[in-house]
């Protein structure tokens, strides 16, 4: 491997509670991850606006080689209700990282 | 725009909307509708197309991604956008588990339809003057002599 390369991001979970992000992944992590999680929940809520279908329990981005999601637990779908999100630097199935992000709520 | 949709382009995205639990599917190109199959109101289903090209537009600001696949999930349904090159293609359903497989089988026609899509948009101009320019065929079968070509003619006689 070249000292160039850029290795994949690893997977890396985050959970929500009260409106706020945390991870064990770091401060830098944490902030990228709430960007997007905001960006993703907002334009989830528009497109539940759009079709009737209120608010995103889940939500997902996928890049060529990235994939984001989140998840609330059980049925709470505001933004202070708990719940977990997990990102990882490639092209997870996201079904998988959906059950990934589920299972931090045990 | 939808009345003139090619038969096969519609029958295509007819037969992908049997696969799994889907409930639903809208084929756009750029913030067009081409093929609208959701269960809902047409100017539902503009403003839906509006707001997934704003997310994309909204995480691609940047200029270093290129967001293809949005997935969410509501109460009893789910919304999968994928992107690919100009086109859209949104699929509701409601099994969670079906997501992988609908991504490949909706980016599989999105492939396969290109051209159809294409033809769509942009009808070949060749096809308005074969039309003018085809010879009829009822002259040739009321006696009627083939035009000369310039070569030789394969004639492959049929025997009793």
């Amino acid at each position: 491997m070249s000292a160039t390369e850029v290795l994949p991001l690893p997977l890396q979970l985050f959970t929500l509670k009260d409106g706020l992000v945390a991870s064990d992944s770091g401060q830098e992590a944490v902030n990228n991850y709430a960007a997007d999680f905001q960006g993703l929940r907002h334009f989830g809520l528009k497109v539940g606006e759009c079709l009737e279908l209120g608010a995103p329990w889940t939500g997902t981005l996928q890049e060529e080689d990235f994939t984001l999601n989140f998840a609330y637990f059980d049925a709470g779908t505001d933004a202070k209700d708990p719940g977990a999100g997990a990102l990882i630097g490639e092209r997870m199935p996201m079904f998988e990282l959906l059950t990934h992000a589920n299972s931090t709520e045990e | 725009m939808a009345a003139s949709i090619t038969p096969s382009l519609r029958s295509a995205l007819e037969r992908l909307k049997h696969a799994g639990s889907i409930n639903g599917m809208l084929l756009c190109w750029r913030r067009q509708i081409l093929i609208n199959l959701l269960p809902f109101e047409e100017f539902r289903a503009e403003r839906l197309l509006q707001v997934l090209h704003d997310a994309r537009a909204h995480f691609g600001s940047g200029g270093d991604r290129d967001v293809g696949t949005f997935w969410f999930g509501y109460e009893g349904v789910f919304v999968l956008a994928l992107f690919h090159g100009e086109c859209l293609l949104v699929t509701l359903h409601t099994h969670a588990a079906e997501v992988d497989f609908l991504r490949r089988a909706g980016l599989t026609f999105l492939d396969d339809t290109q051209l159809l899509v294409q033809a769509l948009l942009e009808p070949a101009p060749d096809d308005e003057i074969s039309r003018v320019e085809t010879q009829p065929l009822g002259d040739l079968e009321s006696g009627g002599h083939p035009p000369q070509a310039s070569g030789p003619t394969k004639v492959i006689p049929r025997h009793a």
